[in-house]
């Protein structure tokens, strides 16, 4: 088993080698070098994913068995969308477009054979699902291509996938789109599915963006958390919450902050069933109903929430602790307790330059420079190569340090 | 969904390997040479920083 990580020179020029663009994968060579299979991200439960690196190993449905099998038949559909989704698993989306567009080509009509698809392993035509997997990879370019997922959605308009079409148009138009665009396409999004809660959070979180129209994004907010459950609900209180802070109604964002938190407490599992370190929905609505507390002025109701109580519950998490400490730098309270987070941080995690920058960042806001210079030294000497704006950053905020240690003193 | 856990990743190729990693030390090359000489295959782990 050989490791390449990319922040090494050795590493990187082995992804470079292979062109991998995602983290983690896992790829099976032949002792030649060449290609036999990759796995691109992680889906628990292990055992499942154990057994798709067993099954490459035995060579069933690998790249190189599925490359050979298209190499004797160029027509067989089944293959060459296989072949397409290996592609796209590995993000190259242009040799997947080819593929696909080969299958379009054989099978115009999405009559010639149907695949498994989504979680409820729906049986949809290979032509539908090709021109679906364009049309998102047509989305993650930059900048994204709406085009063909607006065709598609024309095509297939009572399609298995339609509904998906439209989710990842959502991103796209909640954030890039512009504004006029955005309108319409939630308009229509909202029209074909009006009890999809998703739509109507995007749509108002669009409305945050823009900062208008707010009354209008208000009622998309509450007809969200009407509809949408879980972790969901906590973000569509939290979009609420931030817009009545934008049309100025402190008192209606604090109400909602406060059912943000009853939402969040909703029993989904038994607390001792969960990790200590594992991130639950209360650590998550806790930093977020705190800001708006804050904003809204109620610095003692974040305390409340998300003060030194918060913070003695979740000792064990690095990244909770971290967000904590950040939250209160920024806030420019309650920094004692930001400090001890801060310092418990660089114990759990002591090999990550963040615990050192975090460190840093609430050393700065105490003023306590010799010390807030230090940590951004340490962060300085652990921080990776790569990217080189991650050293660059630090090497700033060091010089910063040493020009407020100066004029204080 | 796909998710982006290297570390579960790395536990899960501990399991693999039904004991502790062990990282071929030297090249690619090398690691691939090695392979040849006792006919096996290479798995080759991308990771990151976190």
């Amino acid at each position: 088993m050989f490791q390449a990580t990319i922040q090494e020179a050795d590493g990187k020029a082995i992804f470079d080698k292979f062109k991998i663009r995602a983290t983690p994968t896992v790829m099976m060579l032949e002792p030649d070098g060449s290609e036999l299979d990759w796995i691109v991200g992680y889906d628990p439960p292990a055992e499942d994913y154990q057994a798709g690196v067993d099954k490459a190993f035995k060579g069933i449905d690998t790249y190189k068995s599925l490359a050979a099998q298209n190499a004797k038949n160029p027509q067989d559909i089944a293959v060459l969308f296989k072949l397409a989704q290996k592609w796209d698993d590995r993000y190259d989306h242009e040799k997947a477009a080819d593929l696909y567009k080969q299958v379009l080509a054989l099978d115009p009509n999405g009559t010639k054979g149907t695949t498994e698809y989504g979680r409820n392993k729906e049986q949809v035509s290979y032509a539908e699902c090709a021109e679906f997997n364009i049309g998102a990879s047509a989305m993650s370019k930059r900048p994204p291509d709406p085009a063909p997922l607006r065709a598609f959605v024309k095509k297939y308009p009572d399609g298995t996938i339609v509904k998906d079409a439209y989710t990842r148009m959502g991103s796209y138009y909640g954030r890039q789109a512009a504004k006029e665009d955005a309108t319409k396409f939630f308009e229509e999004y909202t029209g074909r599915f009006p009890q999809e809660g998703s739509a109507y959070l995007g749509w108002a979180n669009r409305v945050l963006l823009d900062k208008e129209p707010v009354d209008k994004g208000i009622a998309l907010a509450q007809k969200a958390v009407e509809l949408v459950q879980g972790r969901s609900k906590t973000a569509g209180y939290q979009t609420l919450g931030r817009l009545y802070l934008l049309k100025g109604d402190k008192e209606k964002s604090v109400e909602t902050a406060d059912q943000l938190l009853k939402a969040a407490q909703a029993p989904r599992a038994k607390p001792s069933e969960i990790p200590a370190t594992r991130i639950n929905p209360a650590m998550l609505a806790a930093p977020m109903a705190a800001r708006i507390y804050a904003d809204a002025g109620r610095p003692d109701k974040a305390l409340a929430v998300y003060g030194p109580e918060f913070l003695e519950a979740n000792m064990e998490n690095s990244g909770v602790l971290g967000r904590y400490a950040q939250f209160w730098a920024t806030q420019g309270q309650n920094l004692d307790s930001a400090l001890a987070a801060a310092k418990k941080v660089t114990e759990l995690a002591p090999d990550s330059f963040n615990s050192y920058t975090t460190l840093s960042t609430v050393y700065q806001k105490l003023k306590n420079y010799d010390e807030a210079l230090k940590a951004a030294e340490k962060a300085l000497s652990i921080a990776p190569a790569q990217p080189p704006q991650i050293k660059e950053t630090i090497q700033k905020t060091i010089e910063s340090i040493k020009a407020s240690g100066a004029e204080k003193k | 969904m796909k998710k982006a856990i290297a570390l579960s990743v790395v536990l899960l190729l501990a399991s693999l390997a039904s004991a502790q990693v062990n990282w071929f030390k030297g090249t690619l090359d090398e690691a691939l040479a090695k392979a040849k000489t006792e006919n096996k295959k290479v798995l080759l782990d991308f990771n990151s920083y976190t």
